[in-house]
């Protein structure tokens, strides 16, 4: 399933991926944090229906979608995997390798498995980092990994 | 001078009340405003620098939105686009101004005037209407920012020329050198100072963030001054260089009041300068610069449309959409020599700001 992204300056962000039956689902995330919702059929380009959500409400009715409150019993494997997987928000002391340094100086993934997937500090809150993201003491980062590379992440950098 | 701040914030606050009710931008209504408050206070010096503060800290906060990532990230449709609305409206606007019997200057500024759209209103617009994830709206909001660009280095030229008040093809060349010179290195700065300055916006104190970037712009006004070109250029110029992706929070939680109190008392300082026998004058000329207005605009949306393969109602919307005018081309109007044409964009501004969300309603 391919997500297209764009911007909309003045407005916020546009995510949106066409669905098996052919209808376009797009996302808008509006600067102020509303989201709407919106679907469009086959072939349309007015949309069918929209859907407008608060902040709060978005982030409830993403944690049931993502099956937060309850997991079908359709993908076992998925599942497992889900099991396994940790994710972990730490905080960065001044005496970690991390501070300072970017991502990829760190070769982070590469030495414990385990990915930063967000990076937040007082000024600043980086969802999906890049390589050359830099990390400052005091920020706090959140990794994802099996639970084994997590504990190694921690024991590597210090950070716990 | 106190009781006439006082007095001019007593009707501000009471048209950002009523444009809030009516959900039109406060724009028109603060000019309106101001063209009230002019029978009982005198426009000042004072009035005149905050209403400076006011432009700058505009043309500081649209800067902002953009930075050499985003022109790079940006589709090449979205240039494209951006190409073709201004071929099509910035010479129609020349010729329409000469037509109607503007000097000159005046009706190159009348061009930018119609050439460029409100991003805010716009934005609003769209947000209203439930247009966000249409297709013709990433044109919209894509040609509305670059025309800001775009735009503020004519305001630039049109300054630096207006100023020097010679016509002669050396004094032009050498403000258009100026003015993309002063760019160029902007746009070089901005590549090569973005881990200092990223250092430097970093620090955890707000008060110390705010004073940076205050000072910064100042600063850089300052510098675009000395140069010649208008103040309001050296802020635009400020907060193009500015890493803004990571600060966009920060930024907009400290310039946003700034701005809003500051832009108020420049919209408020334009409604009070405003002659009403000028505003007379210009009544014969205003239905035609309208229907120019509007059609550019139309025929607009309908060239991008076939260009970029947007289906016939998307284009149709999208020229609706372009319609509504906006601060930049008020900012613009305030440099023509002849001073009709402030009330004439002021009265285009207005207009258009009422009929935009009725066209919008018709072409959905």
């Amino acid at each position: 399933m391919e997500v297209r992204e764009a911007e909309l300056p003045g407005i916020g962000m546009k995510f949106s991926f066409e669905s098996e039956e052919g209808e376009t689902i797009c996302v808008v995330i509006h600067k102020t944090g509303r989201r709407e919702i919106y679907r469009f059929l086959p072939g349309h380009d007015t949309p069918d229906s929209v859907i407008e959500l608060s902040d709060q409400e978005a982030r409830e009715l993403g944690a049931i979608l993502i099956g937060t409150h309850f997991q079908p019993d359709v993908q076992d494997t998925a599942r497992l995997v889900m099991k396994e997987l940790t994710i972990e928000w730490l905080k960065v002391p001044a005496d970690s390798p991390l501070a300072g340094k970017s991502i990829q100086e760190n070769r982070v993934r590469k030495l414990t498995g385990a990915t930063i997937i967000a990076v937040f500090g007082p000024a600043k809150k980086i969802l999906n980092p890049g390589p050359d993201t830099l990390i400052a003491s005091g920020d706090t980062v959140v990794v994802i990994g099996e639970e084994s590379q997590v504990r190694q992440f921690q024991e590597r950098f210090r950070v716990h | 001078m106190l009781l006439q701040l006082g007095l001019i914030l007593l009707v501000l606050y009471l048209g950002a009340l009523v444009a809030h009710r009516l959900r039109q931008s406060s724009v028109p209504v603060f000019i309106l405003a101001g063209l009230g408050v002019q029978l009982f206070v005198a426009h000042s010096d004072v009035i005149a620098f905050m209403a400076q503060l006011g432009a700058m800290l505009l043309l500081f906060t649209i800067g902002l939105d953009f930075s050499p990532e985003r022109v790079r990230r940006s589709s090449r449709t979205i240039f494209v686009a951006t190409g073709l609305d201004l071929l099509i409206n910035l010479p129609l606007g020349i010729l329409v101004g000469l037509v109607i019997g503007l000097d000159l200057w005046s009706a190159l500024v009348l061009g930018g005037v119609l050439y460029n759209n409100s991003t805010s209103i716009i934005a609003r617009l769209i947000i209203d209407f439930r247009r966000s994830a249409l297709a013709e709206t990433e044109y919209a909001v894509g040609v509305s920012v670059y025309q800001d660009l775009i735009t503020a280095l004519y305001l630039a030229v049109l300054a630096g020329l207006v100023r020097t008040a010679s016509l002669d093809l050396v004094g032009i060349l050498v403000v258009f050198a100026k003015t993309v010179g002063f760019f160029g290195g902007a746009f070089l700065a901005a590549l090569l100072l973005r881990p200092v300055l990223q250092r430097l916006m970093a620090h955890e104190s707000l008060e110390v963030f705010l004073l940076f970037v205050l000072a910064f712009m100042v600063v850089l006004a300052a510098v675009s001054e000395w140069l010649g070109l208008s103040g309001a250029i050296g802020a635009f110029f400020a907060g193009f260089i500015l890493p803004e992706q990571e600060f966009r929070e920060r930024l907009e939680r400290v310039i946003a009041p700034f701005r809003d109190l500051f832009a108020a008392i420049f919209f408020v300082s334009f409604g009070m300068l405003l002659d009403l026998t000028d505003v007379g004058h210009t009544v014969f000329f205003v239905p035609v610069v309208l229907v120019v207005a509007i059609a550019g605009k139309l025929l607009t949306g309908m060239v991008i449309g076939r260009v970029v393969a947007l289906g016939r109602a998307a284009a149709v919307r999208l020229g609706v959409t372009l319609l509504p005018r906006g601060e930049f081309s008020i900012l613009l109007a305030g440099l023509a020599p002849e001073p009709s044409l402030l009330a004439l964009t002021v009265t285009v501004v207005l207009v258009l700001a009422l009929v935009g969300p009725l066209l919008m309603k018709w072409a959905s």
